[in-house]
């Protein structure tokens, strides 16, 4: 916002005390004093303002996101990252030259040893664009598309516990308190379907040790709170209190939210509170939703064909197969950030059993989503991400067994992928030592997926900033390079 | 030990002393005007020893420093060829004053001619010293160094030529790299003056770099040589250009590091859409409006607000563009041919346009003909035919087209084939037989057509 703007908005603790002190007529001055330079919010202002940027900072390649956030951190051992090497080191200990005295978790740094587990999984070779990607036999849909994936095994992060890792991965911070990544890009650059939020989140259970999320993670922060993610739930109404009660009609709703409307306008221009603006918004907003919602979510419309991409639980509201789907028809219908939350990746004992059914229930979804959003020319402008917040260790936690093991969480290399919107088809990016325990090639930090993913949103991430308490925040802190070897 | 590069660095030093001789010579020369005494002729001559043997040194000198490789150009062959004139004429002279200072010690009577003529030979060599100093402190201070604060009349007008103007095949190195070198680089990095054997002069001879290598590395604005340059502290010798120089401004540097940033590219069209308006705002005659297709203007923002009122997205499709990204997202279905026909005025400033599960008809296909400058087009799910796609024949720039789930046919065949500018369609579930597919994949190959198989 203008800061000249912003002051005259703002009612000082002196100011208010002294209008409180000469009286009713003076407030009433006052008021008409900023009502006719501001009266008008800069959006009524210019039909052409969008979001706080008003425009993309540069033409887009990607218009949405749908984020397939894969909740507790995927083994990328066993699913992407193969090191045939290991299967001859069986139960030998982690080379502390490997190692280099990394921080571990609570969980497992009072292990006597670090025997080194080689993944269980068969791996295939599956065509790319370069010489083929590798994937393993857990996820044969989702390496079917391996033409339209970029894959990264150079991702790492700082944190090395859940809610510090997914905080990082969705606010750019591992503390709470920063706007969500779809928050920021709602505030930056406003929504192109004015009937739906811009940033919608669901989430799916998963199996075995599921993580607590809590909506600190698609909160908006310090900005304005139209900009939070909108949770759509798996069970009963997708969204909360949307449903008009028993004996209100539209037009009952209408006349009331238009009241309420009016008495919030008066508030407003008593205190230039912008939460208030924020609050008739959401409420107009929830309004048009009555309406939007139902359609967007009746699958009746999807043919068989369609249905059967995303796998048998496709119908069960809530499961990934499900949320799938969905969030293909919000990317169709201009929801610009859609968030998934796929919970049950934790799995730091008996992983082989655990694994397998996790990507069951996850591979088949979203090569689904993947192939129908590519066969309806969708992938052109939409990027898909999957990954976690972190990696698991090479090293068994627990007891180590032929056909069982677990791993613990590593931060210093994962995998992850994206798909459309800009990203090069067809290819693999960065490297990680025999042990897929360091980077020795192609590492991408959190803070410059963030820029990338910006960059291809047509936002520059240094650039779309807001002022709170005193400094400038954005996504990126002050870190953050795009990674321009992965841009198609 | 190589001595002789220290040797040649000592030219800067021992150039100065043949000019301070030759100016001791005049005041030496003033006041003996009427003596024509033995003693007097001789010490003249010992200056004029002196005079020549210095310069006999600084040429020596400055022919090791020139093989030191570090200057180039024509300034350099001028210097050098009249610095060698200067020392011919030094030996010349010292011959005359040697004849002088001879005639004089045989005490003929008659007028000693050897002298004016050895006076002669001294403006000669003044000039020549002169002239060879000014090219030599052109190649060190650089072009223009001497009048840059001088009068009016003295300064040459700048010898950058006029901006190109602005068409759609100007490249984003020609509108916007090219004046910031010419004015702030190349008058020590040309063919004249070719400074630590940089030439800025052209692409090529930037691509060759330098004595210090490479100019930049395309796409890596921490490890280029230019930008480190520009960086440093103005005080740090290495600082280019040099701190006596006009330094670049701010949004100077920011597009050469964006230039760099984004692979130097010597080709990148000014028109393209990845080239931000602080750019632009470099070129004041063209800004955002070169990259735009019509002018600002005839924008009909009380159109657009009632657009959007209506719940349409109208956006730019970036900051300072009046190319627009339309899309019918929250209207699709209740949207109709009727509120296309409200896109009429605004056609010409439609690039993208997203009608995807709307209920359009092929009614709404002669307002979608009229968007001459539509690169993008969505039909995703519309009930459009192959009559109403006849009239996208005059969409000259269409590069996405999206027919997902319509009902065009092989009738279109011809369409698409004749849609030159087109390079992805979609086709999944329109009516298109196979075999239409499989034809229009052979002619056009360079073509994407996905038929979702």
């Amino acid at each position: 916002m203008d800061p000249i703007e912003e002051y005259c908005r703002n009612i000082t603790r002196r100011e208010f005390f002294s209008k409180m002190a000469v009286g009713a007529g003076a407030m009433a001055f006052g008021e008409l004093l900023t009502r006719d330079g501001l009266a008008a919010r800069p959006a009524d202002a210019n039909p052409l303002q969008y979001g706080q940027m008003g425009a993309p900072h540069y033409a887009p390649k990607a218009k949405r996101v749908i984020y397939l956030f894969q909740n507790g951190g995927p083994s990328q051992l066993d699913i992407f990252d193969y090191k045939p090497g290991l299967q001859g080191k069986f139960n030998e200990d982690l080379p502390d030259s490997v190692r280099q005295g990394q921080r571990v978790t609570g969980m497992t740094s009072g292990q006597d040893r670090f025997p080194v587990a080689p993944s269980i999984f068969k791996f295939k070779k599956y065509p790319n664009h370069q010489d083929g990607l590798w994937v393993s036999e857990l996820y044969p849909h989702t390496a079917s598309m391996a033409h339209e994936m970029c894959v990264m095994y150079g991702m790492h992060t700082e944190a090395i516990n859940h809610v510090p890792g997914i905080t990082f991965l969705q606010t750019g911070h591992q503390q709470p308190g920063r706007p969500a990544m779809g928050s920021w890009m709602s505030y930056g650059l406003g929504s192109a379907n004015d009937n739906l939020p811009s940033y919608v989140v669901m989430i799916s259970q998963g199996y075995g040790n599921m993580q607590a999320i809590s909506s600190n993670l698609w909160s908006s922060g310090f900005l304005p709170s139209e900009h939070q993610g909108i949770n759509f739930r798996g069970a009963g109404d997708p969204v909360l209190y949307l449903s008009d009660p028993k004996g209100v009609n539209r037009h009952d709703r209408r006349s009331m939210l238009d009241a309420i409307a009016d008495l919030n306008q008066e508030e407003y221009h008593r205190t230039r509170d912008n939460e208030i603006m924020a609050r008739i918004a959401q409420y107009e907003m929830a309004y048009r939703m009555q309406a939007s919602v139902p359609e967007l979510t009746d699958l009746s419309d999807e043919d068989e064909d369609t249905l059967a991409l995303y796998g048998p639980n496709v119908h069960t509201p809530g499961s990934y197969a499900y949320n799938c789907i969905m969030a293909r028809r919000m990317a169709e219908r201009g929801v610009r950030f859609i968030q998934l939350y796929n919970r049950g990746w934790d799995q730091h004992g008996n992983l082989p059993n655990e694994i397998k059914k996790q990507c069951m229930a996850s591979d088949q979804p979203q090569a689904g989503l993947l192939k129908d959003l590519k066969r309806r020319g969708m992938l052109d402008d939409t990027l898909v991400v999957w990954g976690g917040e972190f990696g698991r260790g090479v090293y068994s936690q627990g007891k180590l067994t032929e056909d069982n093991y677990g791993r613990d969480h590593h931060p210093k290399c994962f995998t992850m992928w994206m798909a459309g919107g800009g990203v090069k088809p067809g290819i693999t990016y960065g490297q990680t030592d025999e042990y897929s325990y360091n980077i020795l090639d192609g590492g991408i930090h959190v803070h410059d997926l963030h820029a990338t993913m910006f960059h291809l949103l047509g936002i520059n991430h240094e650039k779309l900033t807001y002022r709170y308490q005193g400094r400038d925040f954005r996504l990126t802190d002050v870190h953050g390079k795009v990674v321009r070897n992965i841009l198609a | 030990m190589d001595w002789l590069p220290f040797l040649g660095r000592l030219h800067p030093v021992v150039l100065h002393l043949p000019i301070g001789a030759l100016f001791t010579i005049v005041v030496a020369e003033l006041w003996l005007w009427r003596s024509s005494q033995r003693k007097d002729q001789r010490l003249l001559l010992i200056l004029y020893l002196f005079a020549m043997a210095t310069a006999l040194l600084s040429i020596a000198t400055g022919l090791i420093l020139h093989e030191e490789d570090a200057y180039g150009g024509s300034t350099l062959d001028l210097h050098e060829k009249l610095g060698i004139a200067t020392g011919v004429a030094t030996l010349l002279i010292c011959g005359l004053a040697y004849l002088a200072a001879r005639r004089a010690g045989s005490g003929a009577a008659s007028a000693n001619h050897w002298v004016p003529a050895r006076q002669c030979g001294l403006l000669l060599c003044l000039g020549l010293i002169t002239v060879t100093g000014h090219y030599g402190g052109e190649m060190t201070h650089g072009k223009g160094f001497l009048t840059e604060f001088g009068p009016a009349f003295l300064q040459r007008p700048l010898e950058t030529a006029a901006p190109v103007a602005i068409d759609v095949d100007t490249t984003v190195f020609a509108a916007a790299i090219v004046p910031i070198i010419e004015n702030y680089c190349v008058y020590c990095h040309d063919g004249e003056t070719t400074k630590g054997k940089l030439r800025m002069d052209s692409p090529a001879a930037m691509l060759a770099g330098g004595r210090s290598g490479p100019l930049f590395v395309a796409g890596d604005v921490e490890n280029s040589l230019m930008l480190q340059r520009l960086h440093l502290p103005l005080e740090d010798e290495e600082h280019m250009p040099p701190a006596t120089k006009r330094q670049p401004g701010a949004a100077e540097i920011a597009a050469l590091t964006w230039w760099i940033e984004h692979g130097a590219s010597f080709e990148m069209k000014w028109s393209d859409s990845q080239v931000p308006e602080s750019l632009r705002a470099l070129r004041s005659d063209t800004s955002a409006a070169a990259a735009s297709v019509v002018p600002e203007a005839e924008l009909d923002l009380e159109l657009v607000r009632q657009l959007r009122e209506q719940l349409l997205s109208v956006q730019r499709i970036q900051q300072g563009d009046n190319r627009f990204w339309v899309n019918f997202n929250a209207v699709a279905t209740t949207a109709g041919d009727d509120l296309v026909q409200q896109l009429r005025p605004l056609a010409p400033f439609i690039v993208w346009l997203d009608l995807s599960c709307t209920q359009i008809t092929d009614a709404s296909m002669a307002v979608i003909a009229g968007m001459q400058h539509l690169e993008e087009l969505n039909l995703n799910g519309c009930a459009v035919s192959d009559q109403g796609m006849q009239a996208l024949g005059t969409l000259s720039r269409l590069r996405r087209l999206n027919l997902t789930g319509t009902r065009v046919s092989d009738v279109s065949l011809p369409l698409l084939l004749q849609l030159e500018s087109l390079e992805t369609v979609h086709l999944f579930q329109s009516r298109l037989s196979p075999e239409a597919v499989k034809l229009l994949r052979n002619i056009r190959s360079e073509l994407v057509v996905n038929a979702g198989d």
